[in-house]
């Protein structure tokens, strides 16, 4: 399986590297991210649940920037069977795995919020129990080019985000808050 | 209530067969599964099937029932439930079905849930309840 477990030192690590994008004392609707310089793309939840955008998200940020994918539960907290790495060789399976553990929660062990990240965290995604909503992050400097477009052919842009505020449905409520929080 | 509005709402004419048909197959199982919850026999209630929002939208349910009922109703319909280690979300799960319920939203105060079944590629169906 092309999946590890990130745990001990190597997860205290990626922690410290999180904490430097993602302020976890923060929930959505508001702006998680630290500093700037982001591009934002947002989607529904549960996004592990979205089988074929989940292991395209992988696959192409695998193939853009040449690094694994992380998914790590429970946000900021040091749990084992929290926090694992994907290098998108047998993404199919691997998804299929997350899935099925996901459906369970591993068993209670571990929860919201959810989030997947390019593993030097050039991109994060945050998904929160929450909110129906999560945000992804792109560092505009790091930005490639093929991981570009498939963003903006599967995710929420921020222009279709400030059309889905138009309206009056319960998307348009979420749309209008997160639209408050994430546009420039 | 309409099975038939359910379908409607994956329309999928520019899809493969067999996408096509895992969708109607689930499509029904949404019947089922609104029917499940619907079980309570108590109260009268009432819900609406709404259209798709995003591209990857699941179906859009609303349920005038609470989401503690709902819940309740499932457990003593045999699912099996686990809860997140936050506490925040509930899962119940009974064979190939799977409903994640997920606390108010912070933007509009209305809880949620998710349903999802194995084989089908995302969501099938999403419920937010409006009762009190």
């Amino acid at each position: 399986m092309a999946v590890l477990k990130v745990e001990d030192k190597d997860l205290n690590s990626f922690l410290d590297k999180l904490s430097g994008v993602i302020n976890f004392n923060k929930d959505l609707p508001l702006n998680v991210f630290v500093g700037g310089g982001f591009l934002f793309w947002f989607f529904e939840r549960p996004l592990l649940c979205f089988f074929e955008i989940f292991s395209g998200l992988v696959s192409n940020s695998v193939s853009s920037f040449k690094s694994d994918v992380i998914v790590k539960f429970s946000g900021s907290e040091r749990l084992g069977n929290s926090c694992f790495s994907f290098d998108g060789s047998e993404i199919e399976k691997d998804a299929r795995w997350l899935s099925k553990k996901f459906e369970s929660f591993f068993d209670g062990a571990v929860g919201y919020p959810i989030v997947l990240c390019e593993s030097a965290c050039k991109w994060v995604a945050f998904e929160s129990a929450y909110e129906e909503f999560g945000v992804v992050a792109v560092k505009k400097s790091e930005i490639q080019e093929g991981f570009y477009e498939y963003l903006n052919a599967n995710f929420i842009s921020m222009d279709e985000l400030a059309e889905l505020a138009s309206g009056c449905t319960a998307e348009c409520i979420i749309a209008k808050a997160l639209m408050s929080s994430y546009s420039s | 209530m309409s099975r038939a509005r359910v379908t409607l709402a994956f329309g999928s004419a520019a899809k493969g067969f067999m996408a096509y048909m895992a969708e109607r197959r689930a499509a029904g199982l949404v019947g089922e599964a609104t029917d499940d919850i619907l079980a309570s026999g108590a109260k009268a209630t009432s819900i609406e099937f709404l259209p798709k929002v995003t591209r990857n939208s699941a179906g859009q349910i609303e349920a005038n029932i609470t989401q503690g009922s709902a819940i309740k109703t499932l457990e003593s319909n045999g699912y099996k439930k686990t809860i997140s280690q936050d506490g925040s979300v509930t899962v119940l799960t009974n064979g190939e079905k799977t409903y994640r319920f997920y606390p108010s939203s912070t933007s509009t105060g209305q809880p949620s849930a998710s349903l999802t079944i194995d084989g089908v590629k995302k969501p099938t169906a999403k419920i937010r309840f409006s009762g009190e």
